[in-house]
């Protein structure tokens, strides 16, 4: 059988402020590349197309119409903020391409021109939420960086809270990048909440955690215990820049942890690390970009064409073996049925299941038909509620 | 009265509170080719929007992508058409717009269609909500007065022997002659009755019950 051709793009940051993540991502890539390459039953030829943004969302847009435009490719692989993928999605209207964005990210969106990998408002804030409620209480605090993620991860909190007779304690946000958390780590504490949500990014996030464990455990407080730090991003290489002293015993929300068993995490997470010895751990990001780049080469193999209208048909009908288990896109709107899981991470670096959905859950990126179950409590508030 | 229906938007001026980029490169031109006049700020943060510039301008676009809380919070927002530029279709961002009672939105990416239709409805339904709000307060003060009409009307009752609708007949004829409303007669009555009563109970609080009210001195309403 004549192998089909595909020109794929490669738009990661692997430098800027986010380059870690960018790094990981693009690292994923190109496993699922090599892997597919080395596979005779899948008669697909992908040439790769690198671009590096740099974090900057002007050269996400010079670069993306690059590719869709000069080069004429129709498939991209990439962004991680969402700013960055507002930014470019108008150019893959215009000119007719896919973006296959492979991160978890708010919701609110579902482009005719994207295929999500990451998980949905539904698979991740959701379930993390209804989780606490049930396990440690209704008083929170929340902090995160000024922007999209933080804003609306925390309204779906608060909200569910003020229905579920709960308070929000108190909330922060901070500019990225920003580390001077001494100030806040002394309210928090003060305050003594069940937990605080946290949707700070990258070190103003590490800084956060490592001086809340420091501070609670000099005024004899068992922070990890009783006022656990959760969100729905902290992953296994964070855990690693946090250090030893404070990683453990927070809990996060996620589709994919590198201590799952099943799928085909075991056979993933030795080749990621003969592929990578220098990146550590796998992360959630990098596997939803695997993902999204095999589910790409067999939408193409099962099309025969690597032509948009083509592939975006057969996508819906491929399921993926993938490291966190069966994963396939929804015909509807074009995200991921996954699988929600919370974590608990441990010193080492890594995450233990406390819990796990008993199957993959329909994308929602409108929490349309997922809400009601949110902050339903019958016996604590006695009324159903749809947001 | 329901306004007149604007279709002309030439001279007003927009200001647009927006990050510099091509969102904002198009709206710009759009707007100064339909004849407005346009001013641009970059953000709210840094201190660059003061009331003053919000003041001088006859409809404001405001990004709705970045910030949290109250829309240029701390800052009163102005009585023109406000118009929400959306990037981000999330309820955390939406919410800010509701509470902002904008007129209007677009959203991005921003492109010459679109924008004469966003002007239109925003520029009248800000006018249409101007007249309803004007229809409300008059209301509202008909309402106020109410109890004052009610005061004077009874007056007019026992002091002239008639009936409520004849009372209130004599009421209205003699606003109209006095080029008033009736609401404004009833309470300058009621407050000279008030008046009256309490001078009565001055002169002789502790004497016998006061004398019925006199009528209306300047005037008979015949």
């Amino acid at each position: 059988m004549a192998s089909v051709p595909l020109d794929m793009g490669l738009l990661f940051s692997t430098t800027g402020s986010y380059r870690a993540l960018g790094s990981a991502m693009l690292a994923g890539a190109k496993l699922a590349v090599a892997e597919i390459a080395a596979d005779p039953n899948l008669p697909v030829e992908i040439a790769c197309h690198v671009r590096n943004p740099n974090g900057r969302l002007s050269q996400y847009f010079s670069q993306a119409e690059h590719l869709l435009r000069d080069r004429g490719l129709t498939h991209v692989v990439g962004c991680y903020t969402s700013a960055s993928r507002k930014e470019v999605l108008p150019l893959f209207e215009k000119y007719d391409g896919l973006l296959w964005y492979p991160s978890h990210y708010e919701g609110f969106e579902t482009s005719d021109n994207a295929i999500y990998t990451g998980a949905a408002p539904n698979q991740h804030i959701v379930p993390l939420t209804r989780y606490m409620l049930r396990n440690h209480g209704k008083q929170a605090w929340m902090v995160g960086s000024n922007y999209i993620w933080a804003w609306e991860n925390h309204r779906i909190m608060r909200e569910s809270l003020l229905l579920s007779g709960g308070a929000v304690l108190g909330e922060r946000y901070f500019p990225i990048g920003d580390t001077d958390v001494d100030g806040l780590v002394e309210q928090v504490l003060a305050s003594r909440p069940d937990f605080v949500f946290n949707n700070l990014i990258g070190e103003s996030s590490y800084a956060f955690i490592r001086r809340l464990r420091a501070l609670s455990e000099a005024q004899g407080f068992n922070q990890a215990e009783q006022m656990p730090v959760i969100s729905c991003s902290l992953s296994e290489p964070e855990l690693w820049e946090i250090g030893p002293e404070a990683a453990g015993g927070h809990l996060c929300s996620s589709v994919y942890f590198e201590s799952l068993e099943g799928g085909s995490n075991a056979a993933f997470v030795r080749a990621w690390h003969d592929m990578y010895p220098e990146l550590g751990p796998t992360s959630a990001d990098a596997e939803t970009t695997y993902n999204a780049v095999h589910l790409l080469a067999r939408a193409v193999a099962a099309a025969g064409s690597a032509e948009l209208t083509a592939v975006r048909s057969a996508v819906s009908e491929i399921v993926w073996n993938a490291p966190q288990g069966r994963v396939r896109v929804d015909s509807e709107n074009r995200h991921c049925h996954l699988r929600p899981r919370i974590g608990r991470s441990t010193p080492d670096g890594s995450f233990e299941l406390v819990y796990e959905a008993p199957a993959p859950v329909k994308p929602d990126p409108y929490l349309v038909w997922e809400d009601s179950e949110v902050a339903v409590f019958p016996g604590e508030t006695g009324r159903l509620r749809l947001v | 009265m329901k306004p007149p229906i604007m279709q002309n938007f030439r001279g007003a001026r927009a200001l647009i509170i927006h990050a510099p980029d091509e969102n904002r490169e198009r709206l710009v031109a759009v707007l100064q080719r339909l004849g407005l006049l346009v001013g641009t700020l970059d953000s709210v943060e840094g201190g660059s929007v003061t009331q003053q510039a919000l003041e001088s301008c006859d409809m404001l676009f405001f990004e709705t992508d970045q910030g949290v809380g109250p829309i240029l919070g701390g800052l009163t927002l102005p009585l023109v058409p406000l118009v929400a530029v959306i990037g981000v279709e999330a309820p955390s961002r939406l919410s800010r717009i509701i509470r902002a009672r904008a007129a209007g939105y677009i959203t991005k990416p921003i492109r010459s269609t679109g924008v004469f239709t966003t002007l239109f409805i925003a520029f009248n339904e800000f006018a249409m909500r101007r007249a309803l709000a004007e229809e409300r307060g008059a209301l509202e003060e008909r309402l106020r007065a109410r109890r004052f009409v009610t005061k004077a009307t009874l007056k007019v009752m026992r002091t002239q022997n008639v009936d409520d609708d004849e009372a209130f007949r004599r009421l209205r004829r003699e606003s109209m002659s006095r080029r008033i409303t009736v609401e404004a007669l009833c309470e300058q009555i009621a407050s000279e009755a008030a008046t009256e009563e309490a001078k009565d109970r001055t002169e002789d609080p502790s004497g016998p019950p006061a004398p019925p009210a006199q009528p209306v001195q300047r005037k008979s309403y015949k």
